[in-house]
């Protein structure tokens, strides 16, 4: 396989995966104005702050792995390895947390009766068909989440497989991880707005 | 006399399960679309049953309509994806452009794994399932949120998967991996249609992915879409049409570009305005992203966007007309051989000629608002798929099952069953269309007297079925005892350039580069 025909193939599933996102955009959208009351009331139990916090740690992901591709090119042989290693640690610590803050948001609607269950009820919001709000914020986030569980898994391919990165100088696998990561950022970037700022 | 296929088939099971090699793999697919198409053909014959009288009845209200979603859900997911796009598409994509295999081997062997999963999925969800499922979620029967419904959601996903990673291997492959020399424009036409499509999979099958996630999420009680519980079906409609528009009709691609060259080698003569039937093909596939409301016309959506989709979908009609008017056109004046493949192809063309005149007349506003739901659009749906799918599949497999196997099939029954089911599958189509214009519903179950038409409709779509086991077994079975043949068309393509079966690398010398299709004129040497 050359290096052209992977970064190629990463850019087609990076596409791909903006459509899905379009596709889970449009149904929350949707739904969102056919049921404008309802999203009225549903506004107190959003937490722009797990959602400024997911934002942020992917960014840091994002960050500090093209701070890893960036030692692996330039660093000074000898402390480039060690660099390298504390970069995707890093990322890697930076994107299992935003799955923490992603439970912690979860366990939140839980606490509320949001999720179904025991104590669950569709007038708990005060509004009729309360559910629906939770259930297109829920689709969006879990689909999202999905993707940087993918993430997290490549990081730590990548990271299994160092040895080959210092033996070879094979940086590929690193640098469509860092594209993956950077689609996955984005996307949450416009998820900030769109569920948990626009009110 | 051995067979000349061992030159490249795994001798054993476990062979097969590690094969990276895109003819194995397409081979896998390939059969499994023959395990798809019995799947379908035996829920067909209960449902076409229960529709021929209106009195005697085998199954339930419900159960029937279940039949009937299962009967499209493994026709398309288990016999046209893997069939036509995967199938025929894993083989002949690096042979047709002078490649000694795909881009990503392990993502091919990968992608046929998880288009395992998902089959099992989806016919896991058959037992689970039992109630009015609607696979094109129309309202107001909806999608029921059960297990079987997780289930099937799951299955179709995977499936969709299975197809983007195909999507991505076939793209790359093509843009990275051609023959030196080998220009775009001298790509054959069957390559480009995979291409082609291949870009519907990809950015469309994440779309299903999405449906998915949404169905758990109302099969866990959220509700999404339920419209007793103030969700909207027409959203998961929606989403469901904008996959299945490009990805499942848009396998009317792939069908074009068997056809094309199938005519062209069997009457000899270059495919009539190939370069714009590419355009054609590409601004199909980009039309059909957008059009895949026209299917809601009457179920719902506004007015404007009746007339919005309508507009597209004629527009889609018209540039399908094009691609056909063009294929009939390389007959003209042709060598025409009437073999089983160019058989299969005509009665693909007539299918396809039905599916446009009925497909123009659901398109249209006032035509949609009014038929759509009627038989009138069953029939259209059986017309463009089933009859445009299954023949174009099985001239894909008639023609190039000698490069397959290097052995072919008896001829004479090939050509019987090519005249045999153009015709069963014609009249059932016809019949059900006339029937749909004086008002039956789309699933008639029950309905009143007065619509005797669907006996003789339903008998020769049983026929059809039983046919088709004919086809199935004389392609199959020649596998083993068929004479030998490598190549029986002088075909003008690179994959002709091989032995058939052609050898693991694909090519024993470097392809001979030449633009396709390059036959002498008719009379010369």
């Amino acid at each position: 396989m050359e290096a052209k025909q992977i970064r190629e193939a990463v850019y087609l599933l990076i596409g791909a995966g903006f459509v899905a996102f379009g596709a889970a955009f449009a149904v929350y959208l949707g739904v969102r104005a056919e049921n404008p009351a309802l999203w009225a009331a549903a506004a107190a139990h959003t937490y722009p702050f797990f959602g400024a916090t997911g934002t942020l740690v992917l960014l840091l992901t994002s960050f500090f792995l093209m701070l890893a591709l960036w030692s692996a090119k330039n660093n000074i042989e000898g402390e480039r390895e060690r660099a390298i290693t504390q970069y995707i640690n890093l990322a890697f610590m930076f994107g299992a947390s935003y799955i923490i803050a992603k439970y912690l948001e979860v366990t939140r609607f839980e606490a509320n009766g949001l999720l179904p269950g025991q104590y669950f009820s569709d007038q708990l919001l005060g509004v009729a068909n309360g559910h629906l709000f939770v259930a297109a914020h829920v689709f969006v986030t879990a689909v999202h989440a999905l993707f940087v569980l993918g993430l997290l898994a490549l990081i730590l391919k990548v990271r299994k497989d160092l040895d080959a990165l210092r033996r070879d100088g094979d940086l590929l696998p690193l640098e469509t991880t860092g594209y993956y990561a950077h689609f996955v950022t984005i996307v949450s970037l416009f998820m900030l707005p769109i569920l948990y700022l626009s009110r | 006399m051995q067979p000349k296929s061992s030159a490249y088939l795994p001798a054993d099971l476990a062979g097969w399960r590690r094969a990276t090699d895109h003819k194995i793999v397409g081979l896998a697919y390939i059969f499994l679309a023959f395990a798809g198409l019995l799947f379908s053909g035996i829920f067909d014959v209960f449902v076409q049953a229960e529709q021929m009288t209106a009195s005697v009845k085998i199954v339930g209200g419900g159960t029937f309509h279940y039949l009937f979603s299962y009967r499209w859900i493994t026709y398309a997911f288990l016999f046209l994806l893997p069939g036509l796009f995967a199938g025929f598409g894993h083989f002949l994509v690096p042979l047709q452009i002078g490649a000694k295999g795909l881009a990503f081997p392990r993502l091919s062997r990968a992608a046929l794994k998880v288009y395992g999963g998902g089959a099992f999925f989806l016919l896991l969800g058959f037992f689970f399932a039992w109630r009015d499922t609607q696979w094109l979620f129309f309202v107001p029967q909806g999608f029921g949120a059960n297990l079987g419904a997780a289930l099937l959601g799951v299955g179709m996903a995977l499936v969709a998967l299975s197809m983007a990673f195909n999507a991505v291997n076939f793209i790359v492959t093509v843009n990275t991996a051609r023959a030196e020399g080998l220009e775009w424009g001298d790509l054959p036409l069957f390559t480009w249609s995979i291409y082609i499509n291949a870009f519907a999979q990809l950015l469309a099958g994440p779309v299903l992915i999405a449906v998915a996630v949404a169905l758990g999420l109302d099969a866990a009680g959220l509700k999404l879409f339920s419209p007793r519980h103030g969700g909207d079906p027409l959203l998961l409609q929606q989403l469901f049409w904008f996959y299945a528009q490009p990805a499942l009709f848009g396998l009317l691609v792939p069908v074009i570009g068997v056809l094309g060259e199938v005519i062209s080698a069997l009457a000899k003569k270059g495919i009539f305005a190939r370069k714009p039937i590419v355009g054609a093909m590409a601004l199909y596939t980009l039309i059909s992203f957008f059009a895949g409301g026209q299917h809601l016309a009457g179920r719902g959506v506004s007015t404007y966007a009746t007339v919005l989709f309508g507009a597209l979908g004629i527009l889609l009609v018209v540039i399908l007309a094009v691609m056909i008017f063009n294929l009939v056109l390389t007959l003209n004046k042709g060598a025409i051989g009437l073999m089983s493949p160019m058989l299969f192809a005509l009665g693909a063309l007539v299918m396809l000629g039905l599916g446009l005149a009925s497909g123009m007349i659901l398109a249209s506003p006032v035509g949609g608002a009014a038929l759509n739901g009627t038989t009138f659009e069953a029939a259209y749906f059986e017309a463009a798929l089933i009859g445009g799918g299954m023949m174009g599949f099985f001239a894909a497999a008639h023609f190039w099952w000698s490069k397959l196997f290097g052995r072919t099939y008896k001829e004479g029954k090939g050509q019987l069953h090519a005249v045999a089911l153009t015709l069963l599958l014609a009249a059932s189509v016809i019949l059900k269309l006339i029937v749909g214009l004086k008002g039956l519903g789309q699933h008639p179950f029950a309905y009143e007297a007065g619509f005797g038409l669907m006996l003789p409709a339903g008998i020769a779509a049983v026929l059809a079925q039983l046919i088709l086991l004919c086809v199935s077994f004389n392609l199959l079975v020649s596998v083993f005892t068929g004479a030998v043949m490598n190549d029986p068309w002088r075909g003008k393509t690179l994959e002709w350039q091989t032995p058939s079966p052609p050898p693991p690398a694909n090519f024993d010398e470097a392809p001979e580069i030449v633009a396709p299709y390059q036959y002498p004129a008719k009379g010369g040497a």
